[in-house]
C-alpha cells in the first residue's frame, strides 16, 4: 500500500514542488523544515537502484548521466547549485547529498512555477476583448505567408499589435527578476540549461524567482552557450504556450515574458553585446528547425490524406464492380 | 528552558540537547575537563561561529547518519558534531575552528541522548551566563563565519546567513 502511494507520489512529475529533471523524489519533513528527497544517481553508471522508481525523462530531454557532456549525477548538480548560489541565483538548498547513494535532500519551495503563472494569466484573460481580434489575424497571416510558420513569427507579428496590453503584475515582475536572475548566473559563468515553464519558481512568501533542474548546468563563459541558454528558455515556453488550452493567446503572454526577461537580462548582464549577437543566430536556427519540423510534419499528414483517399477511391471501385 | 532539545525523524529516539553560555571565564578548564575521561561526553563549540541552532541541528542529522553507516570521519559522535557542523573536509582544522579555545567567551555546549543529570554536572562546571538559545545571532562574529563558511556579497545579498551555512553543511562531500 505504502509502496504504491510511494511509487504514485514519485510518477507525478510535477506537483507544487519544484523538480525539473529528476528520476524519483519524494515530499518529507527534515528537521522542522519542508523539504524533498531526489535520487540524483551517482553519475557515469546505472542509477542507484533501491529507491527510483522510473527511469530518468526520456533522452530528448537531455541524458541525466551526461549524454550532453556534462558528468550527471549528484556530484554535477550539488555543485552546479553552490556555484549559482555563490553568485547570489536563488536555487533550493541543499540539506544533505550523500555520495554513495547518489541521494540529496533540498529545501522543498513552495510556490507556483512560472509556467502555473502563464496558465493562470491565460485564463484570467478570457474577459480580455483584446486580445481576441489578434488571434485571427495570427492564423490568416499564417496562411499567407506559408503553410508553417513558425510560432515565433506568428507569435512576433501578434506581439506587435498586442503591444499595448501589458503583462499582468505577478507575471512582469517575475520576468524582470528572471532576467536579472539568468544575467547573474550567465555574468557568472554558468548556464542552466534546462530552462522551462518548469524550472523557475516564484517563491510563494516573497515572490523571489528560484531555479531549479540544475541536472544540465555547466560552467562556461562562450556566449554561444548563454545565447542558447536563453533561446531554450523561449522554446520551452512557446512550446508549452502550444500545447495549452488556448494556444494562441497562451504563445502571445509566452511571447511578451520572454520578451521581458530579454530586456531585463539586457540591462543587467555586463556580456549582453556577445550574448546578443549569438542570440540572433541562434533562434534563427531554431525557429528553421521548428519550421522544417512542422513543415514535415504537415507533408506526413497531407500524404497519409492522400493515401486514405486513394484506399477510399478504390474502396467505392470495388463496390461498383461487385454492384453490377 | 534555555536549553533545546532537537529530534530526527529519520532516527526517532535520538535527541540532541543545546545549551548557551555567554560570557565564559573558565573556557580554560572546560577544555582540560574534555580530556578528563570521567566527564560525560560533550561537543563544545565556539557558539561565536554558529548563528542559527538549525546548524547544529543539521550537523547532528550529519553525525547520526555517519555513524549509522558506520562511516564516522572523527573518533566519536561528539567530535563529528563539531567536524559536520563546518563547512570544509578538513576534519583537524574543523575542530580547530569551531572547537572551543582558552579565550572563548561563548560556549555551545550539545550531547546527544542526554541526561538533565549529566547537563546539570556540566552547567556546573562552567563559570558562564546560561542564555536562551534565541541569543546565538547576537553572539555570532559574521565577518569569521564569512570567512569560514566562504560565503560571498552577492550570495548574502538574497540568503540569510544561516541557509548559506546550512547549503554548505548539506553539500560539504562536494565541495
Amino acid at each position: 500500500m505504502a509502496e504504491s502511494i510511494e511509487a504514485g507520489v514519485a510518477r507525478l512529475p510535477e506537483t507544487d514542488v519544484t523538480s525539473g529533471a529528476l528520476e524519483s523524489y519524494k515530499l518529507i519533513t527534515f528537521l522542522g523544515r519542508p523539504a524533498i528527497v531526489l535520487t540524483l544517481g551517482t553519475g557515469g553508471g546505472p542509477s542507484s537502484g533501491e529507491r527510483s522508481h522510473k527511469r530518468s525523462r526520456p533522452n530528448d530531454a537531455g541524458d541525466l548521466r551526461g549524454g550532453d557532456g556534462a558528468p550527471g549525477g549528484i556530484r554535477q548538480v550539488v555543485r552546479s547549485m553552490l556555484r549559482a548560489q555563490k553568485l547570489g541565483v536563488l536555487v533550493p538548498l541543499v540539506y544533505d547529498a550523500d555520495v554513495v547513494s547518489g541521494v540529496a535532500v533540498m529545501e522543498a519551495v513552495a510556490g507556483p512555477r512560472l509556467r502555473d503563472l502563464l496558465a493562470a494569466a491565460v485564463a484570467g484573460s478570457e474577459s480580455g476583448s483584446a486580445s481576441r481580434p489578434e488571434p485571427e489575424q495570427v492564423q490568416e497571416q499564417q496562411q499567407v505567408v506559408e503553410p508553417s510558420a513558425a510560432a515565433a513569427d506568428a507569435a512576433a507579428s501578434a506581439a506587435g499589435t498586442t503591444a499595448s496590453k501589458p503583462l499582468p503584475p505577478e507575471l512582469d515582475r517575475t520576468a524582470t527578476l528572471l532576467g536579472r536572475t539568468l544575467a547573474k548566473l550567465h555574468d557568472g559563468g554558468q548556464v542552466h540549461n534546462n530552462l522551462s515553464g518548469a524550472t523557475v519558481v516564484l517563491r510563494e512568501n516573497d515572490g523571489a524567482v528560484v531555479l531549479t533542474g540544475f541536472s544540465r548546468s555547466f560552467n562556461t563563459i562562450v556566449a554561444l552557450d548563454k545565447a542558447q541558454d536563453l533561446a531554450a528558455l523561449e522554446t520551452a515556453l512557446l512550446e508549452e504556450a502550444a500545447a495549452a488550452q488556448q494556444p494562441q493567446r497562451a504563445v502571445i503572454f509566452a511571447t511578451q515574458v520572454f520578451d521581458k526577461v530579454l530586456s531585463s537580462y539586457r540591462s543587467s548582464s555586463h556580456l549582453w553585446s556577445a550574448t546578443h549577437n549569438k542570440l540572433a543566430d541562434v533562434r534563427r536556427t531554431t525557429g528553421a528547425r521548428q519550421q522544417e519540423q512542422q513543415h514535415q510534419h504537415a507533408t506526413k499528414r497531407a500524404k497519409r490524406d492522400a493515401e486514405e483517399d486513394a484506399a477510399e477511391e478504390e474502396q467505392k471501385e470495388d463496390g461498383a464492380t461487385c454492384g453490377e | 528552558m534555555s536549553q533545546s532539545v532537537l529530534e530526527f525523524e529519520t532516527f526517532p529516539g535520538r535527541t540532541l540537547t543545546l545549551a548557551l553560555f555567554k560570557n565564559c571565564k573558565n573556557s580554560k578548564d572546560v577544555r582540560a575537563a574534555i580530556r578528563d575521561p570521567t566527564m560525560t561526553e560533550f561537543a563544545y563549540i565556539n557558539a561565536a561561529l554558529i548563528v542559527d541552532p538549525f546548524l547544529v541541528h543539521l550537523a547532528g542529522y550529519r553525525a547520526l547518519a555517519a555513524e549509522s553507516s558506520g562511516r564516522l570521519n572523527s573518533k566519536s559522535l561528539h567530535t563529528e558534531l563539531i567536524y559536520d557542523i563546518s563547512g570544509t573536509r578538513h576534519v583537524a582544522e574543523s575542530l580547530k575552528r569551531f572547537g572551543i579555545t582558552d579565550e572563548c567567551k561563548s560556549l555551545l555546549v550539545a550531547r546527544f541522548d542526554c541526561k538533565p543529570e549529566e547537563l546539570a554536572a556540566l552547567k556546573s562546571r562552567i563559570q558562564g551566563e546560561e542564555v536562551p538559545l534565541s541569543e546565538l545571532a547576537s553572539l555570532a562574529d559574521l565577518n569569521l563565519i564569512d570567512k569560514y563558511y566562504k560565503l560571498t556579497k552577492a550570495e548574502l545579498q538574497v540568503r540569510s546567513r544561516a541557509d548559506a551555512a546550512a547549503f554548505r553543511i548539506g553539500a560539504k562531500d562536494f565541495l
